[in-house]
Parts: structure tokens; C-alpha cells; sequence
């Protein structure tokens, strides 16, 4: 089951705001989407998620400073909650499994590798995907993407170098291996 | 070499995904529902439709459009227009957000109404099951009315947990029922009105069998964390605990003559009935969920009339039996008991540090993991399992001798200092909310601590560094220092960020100072500086007193033997 929200109903036409936030931004939510889910289907649905949201409670003051930071981080957000969602029901439907089915097993490929980070960068923290997704997925700078968050080059270069040391040891711990 | 040793970097950018497919279709279908649901199809810049996903989406709000007086949804998520009646049609059910930001996921095939009523929300069930989510903050009572009896539930559930209280509530045709998850509800049932905890059921007809509440939620796709953290606790014990034997009485007939004293007199039983302990191979023992801080090695679980210890220290198990709580090395804190006990059914991760209120066990008793299973009668509450009789259990299996002792530690009077406050009361309107963001994104960060000193209003609540992360979060140094911005800002926000900077000391108040303020506190890295610094900066002066403080000493503690 995908999220999906519906909201109540008015005869107000969509704003002009709005077609411009959609027209700007919405490659690099749903892009963003796909990158954290890996499904086209979340990807549309946290798209539909993120700008619906602006649909029924109009334009925040906070997103006009920053449109494309504020939706970002709505998008990595909501995309890190559908992952979560997904992986609570694929956990709910092993739960009568055995130990020895629930084992991840090694990675032998790039496509094990892919998935295997894929399942792991939820685990981080949303600022550190945040960051994670703007720097690999997006090739931001860690000036730029210091300017999109709100925050220093210099915290930037921190949380990606934590993200990066976590995510080594998740690997490692998903991959089997001893720490 | 594993690829995963190879750099991260090489990784992250090998897995991006080569192209992202059927991107614009998407976005139009996106565009096209967002038109749709506002009435203005026309301005959907592309037009592109897949049957399937139309069906799954657009149908809903197709019918909401139609400001039908029934909503028939399929498998999704609302934010519900209040008045309206709902049914959850196909099989995976509903999710819907009130307008309090509470939360109802319904059952497939439940329907009900939402609407306003004098003292809050009212939800009018009317068949099937749905779990209630109640908003922590709001304002008003939300409860749920069944045919045959009302639900209250509470926004306050525990002070450290997101949401209120979470509860089940199933309308059949024999009769209502009411399984609390988290937190605590009222049913009224005609005359009566019982109080409901976590692990609780009520029904209100006899035809309707009490189930396991992890069976109630198996259908929650919400449930599923829970679930999947109540099963691998389950399979934990399973996989490490052996055969429950009877207990034995404890020789010496004082004891015997004490227990049977205790019967006579109608006092409840302090001894469980069976247990069993074995210790946990180190090498194999069970996993954590991801994610979970419970479920793995050092769980503790209790279901009604049961005991559960996974893998946990003996060190660990004697804290938890004699409450108290993990306080870690270096902490000053006077406060080493637990104010409340351990909530049945729910598993908590017990960590593996037994704390600096347990003192003197060997080192094995810290080490070495055992699992435990106690059987007492069902209708035993979780205090006196988790209390006396976890504590008798530990007494007569690891021949466990303790007692309590006292010790001074440094404490702290607050006053104001002889040359008055150096902050002056906030006045109204004095910090700046924080905007509404929606659900699922994160707050906005608060005013920098630069803005601030440049003359903007503090957001308000306490801040570390000025930015980013409310109370509780990690310290944000600023140039070496912790710096704290608050918006309106109380004597006890001052108190708390006091006793964080001094250990967890006790910090009494006795500046008789009420009302809100906005203020800067910079500290350097001393281990004392927090004490000239709230002088200087906040006109406030700290005394050095003592204060004492109890911890448990473990005289003697052997390993036990087989069952």
C-alpha cells in the first residue's frame, strides 16, 4: 500500500505559484525520490506527497526563501518514510519466518551492492541523506549544497564524512562481515 | 578486497541509478491529480494517464470531488474532511490524519464518521477495526463511540514518546472492544468506566474472545515495527531459554513461614511459579532489528503473567529488578531510582551497562548474558513481576546478595545574584513560532545565533548553538563553546541546561524567578565554567551544596546452575 493523500475538496484553481514550483522542482523531487526508494511508484507518490502538501496549506513562508531547499527536504523526508513503511510491512511478512531466512546474504555484485546501500542509507540520519543525495546523486558541491540547506561548507564536509563512516559500517554489517 | 572496502565515494556514485525512468509520464499523472482534485483539470501542462495507477489514486478523489456524503477509499492515506462518513474498501485498508494531526488507520471494510463535538473530536465507528493515533499536543478529547460504548483516549501517553495514546478499537456486531497499545483510554459502558492500559483489552460482550494484542495489529501496516520487534524478542527467547521448571521453595523455614504469612493474609504472591535461566552463547546470540533499540541481547519483556529477560547481564537484570535506573559513569545525579515501573508488553532495550548504581559485581556478572522466562498468575501486574519477584527470582537462582548504600555528591542551589538579573521577562509575542511544515518534513531551523545577535527574534524554545537542533538534541559547539539561544525561555529550561553542563547534578531552585525570557548562554569548554558563566551572563549564582544519593551493592552473586 502507497501513501496517497487526499484532502478536502475547494474550487480554487491551482495557483500560478504553485505551477511554477511544480514546473522548477519537481524533476529534482521526484529524482530525489527515486534515488532514496529505488521505486518509481514511491517516487510518484512522494512527489504527489510533497506538493500536495502545498496544495492544501498553501505556500509556507519558508518555502519562498528557499523553494528548492524546503522541497528537497520535504522530498527526502517523505522518501525516507515510505522506505521505512515498505521495510515495516517486508519485515511484518518474514516475522513467521526462520532465523536463517531473515540473514542478509553476502554481496556478490553490483547490483547486491546497489540494493544493499539502497536498504541502508534510510538508516542514516535525514540530514545526512540530505546531504548524501545532493553530493552523489545530484553532483552538488559541498559549497552548494552548504547555500541549498542553510548551512556551512564546513558542516557540510562533516556530516558527509559521517555519513560516508556510517555507511562503510553498515555495509559491513549488512555484507555479514565482523567489524 | 570487497567492493565494500573500496571508497565509500566510488560506491555511492557507482549506485546511482543510471536514468530514472518514465519520469514525465509521472510528473503529468502527478500534475494532472493535483489539477483534478482542485477542479481545474484544464491546467495540467501535460495530460498522460496510466489506468492502473487511476484506479489506485484518482478514484478516491474522484469520489472526494463529488462531495459524495460517503467516501469510498482504496488503500491510501486522507487528510480527512471532517463530517464526512468513510469507508475503506479493497484489502489494505486506510490511513486517515484528523484535523488534529491524530491518526486513524482503519481496517479494510471499516466505516465511520469523524465530527466535532463539544469536548474535542468524536470519531462514530461503525463497523470494523481501526487504530488510534492521538495527537500528543492538542487540545480537546478525542474519543471514539461505538454502538454499545465510548472510548476517551488520552493525548499524554508517556513524556518521552511522539505520539498520545494508541489504541484499537473494533465494532462487530456482538459488541465493541478496546485494545490499548501505548498510553491509557477510558471506555464507558453504560453506568461503568474502566480505565484501559497498554496490553489491555475491554469488550462489552463476552462472545468476543480476547486475543494476543500483536494479533490485533498484524493487519496495521503501521504495526509492523512493532510487530517485527515483538517477534524477534519472541524467537530470541525461544532460541536461548530453556524449559520452565517449577521453583522450588527456598530453604529455611522463615522464608517458607513468610510466604505462606503473605498468602494468608491475601497479599499477592511474591515468588513466580516456574522460571527458567540459562545463559546465551556469546557467539550466536539473537539479532537486533534494524533500527530498534529493543528486541536483541539485553531486551526485557513482560506480558501478563510473564517475565521475559533476553540475553540480558545478570548486572543489567539486578538493576532492572531493584529500579534502578542506568545512570552512566561520571554522572552526578542524586536521582538513581526509576519513578515508574515497566509497562507490559512492550520490550525495551535494556543496553548493555548496567550503570553506576549497581556496584561490585564480578566481572562476569557484567559480561556473561543469561535469558530468563517466569510464569506468575495472569492476573499479576507488571510492578510486582518486574519488582519483588523478579528480585526473589535473581536471589534464589544466582544466590544474589545485595544491599543499599548511600554516598555524597556535589549539588547545586540556583539564587539570584546580588546584582539582580541581567535578563529582562520576554515580552508577549517576544519569540517566533515556528511555521507549520508538513507532515513528514522536518521543522524549520530556528534563528541562528548571528541573526539573533543582529536583532532578530529567537525562535522560540531552547536551542543549542543557535541553530538546528531543539532540546535534548546533541551540543552544537561554537568556537569551542556550547552556546544556548532561547525563545522565551523559563528558570527551569535554565535548570536543566545547568544540571546537562554540570553532570546531571542536582541544581535545587531557590531564585523564586517565574515567567519567560529570551537569552544567550555562551559556555567555554571548562568543567565548571557553566558556574561563572551564569553569573556574568544571566545574573544567576550557583552554591555548591551536597547531596546523597543511593546505589546497590552486590555482596555476593554466584552462577547458577542448570534449571
Amino acid at each position: 500500500m502507497s501513501p496517497v493523500v487526499a484532502f478536502t475538496v475547494t474550487n480554487e484553481p491551482l495557483s500560478e505559484e504553485l505551477a511554477t514550483l511544480f514546473r522548477e522542482h519537481s524533476r529534482l523531487v521526484y529524482r530525489t525520490a527515486y534515488y532514496v526508494t529505488r521505486s518509481t511508484e514511491d517516487a510518484e507518490d512522494v512527489t504527489q506527497g510533497v506538493f500536495l502538501h502545498l496544495v492544501r496549506r498553501g505556500v509556507p513562508p519558508g518555502l519562498r526563501d528557499n523553494p528548492k531547499g524546503y522541497l528537497y527536504r520535504a522530498a527526502v523526508n517523505l522518501s525516507l518514510t515510505a522506505v521505512k513503511s515498505r521495510e515495516r510491512r517486508a519485515l511484518a511478512e518474514q516475522a513467521q519466518t526462520e532465523w536463517s531466512d531473515t540473514s542478509v546474504r553476502p554481496a556478490s555484485s553490483t547490483t547486491d551492492l546497489q540494493e544493499r546501500l539502497a536498504s541502508v542509507i534510510p538508516a542514516l540520519n535525514p540530514k545526512a541523506v540530505e546531504m548524501l543525495v545532493l553530493r552523489y546523486e545530484h553532483d552538488f558541491t559541498e559549497v552548494e549544497i552548504g547555500r541549498l540547506l542553510g548551512t556551512s561548507r564546513a558542516v557540510v564536509a562533516v556530516t558527509l564524512f559521517r555519513a560516508r563512516a556510517r555507511l562503510k559500517k553498515l555495509l559491513r554489517i549488512a555484507s555479514g562481515e565482523q567489524s | 578486497m570487497k567492493r565494500d572496502h573500496r571508497g565509500i565515494e566510488d560506491v555511492l556514485r557507482q549506485s546511482r541509478p543510471p536514468e530514472v525512468p518514465q519520469m514525465a509520464p509521472a510528473l503529468a499523472r502527478v500534475w494532472n491529480r493535483l489539477g483534478a482534485d482542485r477542479g481545474t483539470e484544464g491546467d495540467a501542462p501535460m495530460v498522460v494517464r496510466d489506468a492502473a495507477r487511476r484506479s489506485r489514486h484518482s478514484a478516491v478523489w474522484t469520489t472526494a470531488a463529488a462531495a459524495a456524503l460517503v467516501i469510498v477509499a482504496v488503500g491510501g492515506a486522507m487528510v480527512w474532511p471532517r463530517g464526512v462518513r468513510v469507508y475503506a474498501a479493497g484489502a489494505d485498508g486506510l490511513e486517515v490524519t484528523l484535523t488534529d494531526d491524530s491518526r486513524v488507520e482503519m481496517r479494510a471494510h471499516a466505516e465511520m464518521a469523524v465530527d466535532r463535538a463539544s469536548d474535542g473530536i468524536l470519531i462514530d465507528l461503525k463497523t470494523g477495526d481501526i487504530i488510534v493515533t492521538v495527537a500528543k499536543q492538542r487540545d480537546g478529547q478525542l474519543s471514539v463511540r461505538t454502538k454499545d460504548m465510548t472510548v476517551a483516549l488520552s493525548a499524554v501517553a508517556h513524556a518521552a514518546k511522539a505520539d498520545g495514546t494508541i489504541a484499537l478499537v473494533n465494532a462487530a456486531e456482538d459488541g465493541s472492544r478496546v485494545a490499548v497499545i501505548q498510553g491509557e483510554a477510558r471506555v464507558r459502558e453504560g453506568a461503568s468506566d474502566t480505565r484501559v492500559r497498554p496490553g489491555e483489552q475491554v469488550s462489552t460482550s463476552a462472545t468476543l474472545a480476547a486475543r494476543p494484542v500483536k494479533e490485533e495489529i498484524a493487519w496495521s501496516r503501521n504495526g509492523g515495527a512493532l510487530l517485527t520487534i515483538l517477534e524477534s524478542f519472541t524467537r530470541g527467547i525461544a532460541a536461548t531459554v530453556g524449559p520452565l521448571e517449577p521453583l522450588r521453595p527456598a530453604p529455611g523455614a522463615l522464608h517458607v513461614q513468610a510466604q505462606a504469612d503473605r498468602n494468608a493474609a491475601g497479599a499477592s504472591p511474591r515468588e513466580f511459579e516456574e522460571a527458567a535461566v540459562r545463559e546465551c552463547d556469546p557467539d550466536n546470540l539473537p539479532p537486533t532489528p534494524t533500527g530498534a533499540r529493543g528486541g536483541g541481547p539485553n531486551s526485557f519483556q513482560m506480558t501478563p503473567g510473564r517475565l521475559y529477560a533476553l540475553c540480558m547481564t545478570p548486572a543489567v537484570m539486578i538493576r532492572v529488578a531493584y529500579g534502578f535506573r542506568a545512570l552512566p559513569e561520571g554522572s552526578l545525579s542524586s536521582d538513581t531510582r526509576r519513578a515508574q515501573g515497566w509497562r507490559l508488553n512492550e520490550v525495551s532495550g535494556q543496553g548493555a551497562n548496567a550503570g553506576i548504581a549497581v556496584r561490585g559485581a564480578p566481572d562476569w556478572a557484567r559480561n556473561d548474558r543469561y535469558s530468563v522466562e517466569a510464569v506468575a498468575a495472569a492476573d499479576t501486574d507488571g510492578d510486582t513481576m518486574s519488582g519483588p519477584m523478579f528480585r526473589s527470582l535473581l536471589e534464589r537462582r544466582f544466590k544474589l546478595k545485595t544491599h543499599v548504600a548511600t554516598e555524597g555528591v556535589p549539588a547545586w542551589t540556583l539564587t539570584v545574584s546580588p546584582g539582580g538579573l541581567k535578563i529582562k521577562p520576554m515580552a508577549p509575542g517576544g519569540c517566533e513560532e515556528n511555521p507549520p511544515v508538513p507532515p513528514g518534513t522536518k521543522t524549520r531551523p530556528p534563528r541562528t545565533l548571528e541573526e539573533v545577535r543582529g536583532g532578530a527574534k529567537p525562535t522560540c524554545g531552547i536551542w543549542w548553538g543557535g541553530a538546528e537542533r531543539p532540546r535534548g538534541g546533541a551540543e552544537r559547539p561554537n568556537g569551542g563553546n556550547a552556546v544556548w539561544l532561547a525563545g522565551g525561555g523559563t528558570i527551569e529550561d535554565i535548570v536543566s541546561m545547568i544540571r546537562r553542563q554540570l553532570n546531571g547534578a542536582d541544581v535545587v531552585d531557590k531564585t523564586g524567578v517565574t515567567g519567560q525570557f529570551n537569552f544567550i548562554l555562551e559556555v567555554d569548554a571548562g568543567d565548571r565554567a557553566i558556574v561563572s558563566a551564569v553569573t556574568d551572563q544571566l545574573g544567576l549564582r550557583l552554591a555548591e551544596t551536597r547531596a546523597s544519593r543511593e546505589y546497590l551493592v552486590i555482596d555476593s552473586i554466584e552462577k547458577p546452575g542448570p534449571n
